[in-house]
């Protein structure tokens, strides 16, 4: 799927996030290409029919899913970013989020994040669901499904933030995760399986 | 008088449609608003919060940060960048560990922090981004929620490295300057125990040549 068509099929999604998550997009963007890197993604989302402050945001507003996604897709052309960066991008947003350090806190085990996980979905979005499928301690592994409509870019994106979510639970200096079901690839959801060592 | 009845389906449903269910509509609508107004308000208030926090973690001189039950660093504030080197983007995620490198006295500390609450000014070293071990006085205080759950720590740190510097500096004069002293009263031992010899050696002279004075008048006296 090319770019453009990805950004098409993003704005006909549905639903809201907060504006939080768009803060976290520009903060990333901000750290990795300065304030130059900030006014390129802002200027294109202005070509695009979009005009965006997200300083004037609030971390708790609802705003449109689709407008996060497509600032992702967006520094994603504008940076020619690839699956790394993006995957980096999404590992890197929880430690920007005022809400998820204040939840973090109450991650107080892996199990115990993996229990929370579809409550931590819940606050950021009003649609989706994401299912705390399966957990083994012995096996260390954990499987979270989630229904989302989202563009392909947006997986890869979401596989670093589960990935960070877990790599601030567990206490290993190895874990990985894996994208094993995908709703754009034909699956009734997507799965993503968390290993560590 | 008269039986009073129940009033018939008919009536029920003319007073409901008359009164009962645009005044349920407007009761709800009206909780509806103030439940809105009260979200709104909850968030503004929030952000203020995040604001507030903000600030008041920029300007903290104190090198803070933020640590889960996980032992992972979770937040950090600007004076801790500054000491560290550390930013947030590089730090917030990783273990504990990373900056304490002799990580059995850090995980002391913070054993010791679960039954005291609050351990205040532990000396330990802190590795920096740079690789430069510097030497901090380490605060923790562990945290909990409202109903008691332990949630993680704070941990404060405040560089005493040149602190140390200055000590060690101040030991070390104190050190030479005590073997100088030392050395000074050996050597007055020494000329103590010398004159000392040479005293007794010219009582014993003194002596000898009173007993030779006396010895010397007697023969005198024979002649």
């Amino acid at each position: 799927m090319s770019l453009k068509e990805e950004i098409e099929k993003t704005m006909r999604i549905k639903g809201k996030g907060i504006g939080g998550a768009i803060q976290t997009h520009f903060h990333y963007i901000q750290e990795r290409k300065g304030e130059e890197g900030v006014k390129k993604v802002e200027a294109r989302l202005k070509e695009l029919g979009y005009s965006l402050d997200f300083r004037k945001l609030k971390a708790t507003e609802r705003v449109p899913l689709s407008l996060s996604y497509l600032v992702v897709l967006v520094a994603r052309e504008v940076f020619n970013w690839q699956d790394s960066d993006i995957f980096d991008m999404g590992n890197n947003a929880p430690k920007y989020s005022f809400i998820v350090k204040m939840i973090m806190n109450y991650f107080l085990s892996a199990k115990k994040t993996f229990q929370e996980s579809p409550k931590y979905w819940r606050k950021h979005y009003d649609v989706g669901e994401l299912e705390a499928y399966k957990f083994s301690e012995e096996g260390r592994y954990m499987i979270i499904r989630l229904k989302n409509e989202c563009p392909p870019t947006i997986c890869t994106f979401y596989c670093g933030y589960f990935l960070r979510v877990a790599q601030y639970a567990i206490k290993s200096e190895k874990v990985t995760i894996e994208e094993t079901k995908c709703q754009n690839k034909g699956d009734s959801y997507h799965e993503f399986m968390v290993k560590w060592e | 008088m008269g039986i009073r009845t129940l009033p018939s389906a008919r009536t029920l449903n003319v007073f409901l449609t008359l009164f009962g269910k645009p005044l349920s509509k407007q009761i709800i609508m009206v909780e509806k608003k103030s439940i809105k107004e009260e979200l709104e308000k909850t968030k503004e208030d929030l952000a203020d919060l995040e604001m507030y926090i903000e600030e008041f973690s920029t300007f903290l001189p104190l090198a803070v940060c933020t640590v889960n039950p996980v032992e992972r660093i979770i937040d950090i504030n600007s004076a801790f960048e500054n000491l560290t080197g550390y930013k947030s983007i590089e730090i917030v995620g990783e273990s504990v560990e990373k900056i304490f490198p002799k990580n059995k006295i850090i995980a002391e500390i913070l054993k010791e922090t679960q039954g005291k609450k609050y351990v205040k000014g532990k000396e330990i070293v802190l590795l920096t981004r740079e690789k430069k071990e510097l030497i901090v006085s380490l605060h923790v205080s562990k945290r909990e929620d409202n109903e008691g759950n332990f949630i993680g720590y704070f941990l404060g740190m405040i560089d005493i490295s040149e602190l140390k510097k200055l000590q060690e500096e101040m030991e070390n004069k104190v050190k030479e300057r005590t073997k100088q002293l030392q050395e000074r009263v050996e050597e007055l031992e020494r000329f103590k125990r010398l004159t000392e010899g040479r005293e007794m050696r010219m009582v014993e002279l003194k002596k000898e040549i009173k007993e030779l004075k006396e010895e010397l008048e007697k023969q005198k006296g024979r002649k």
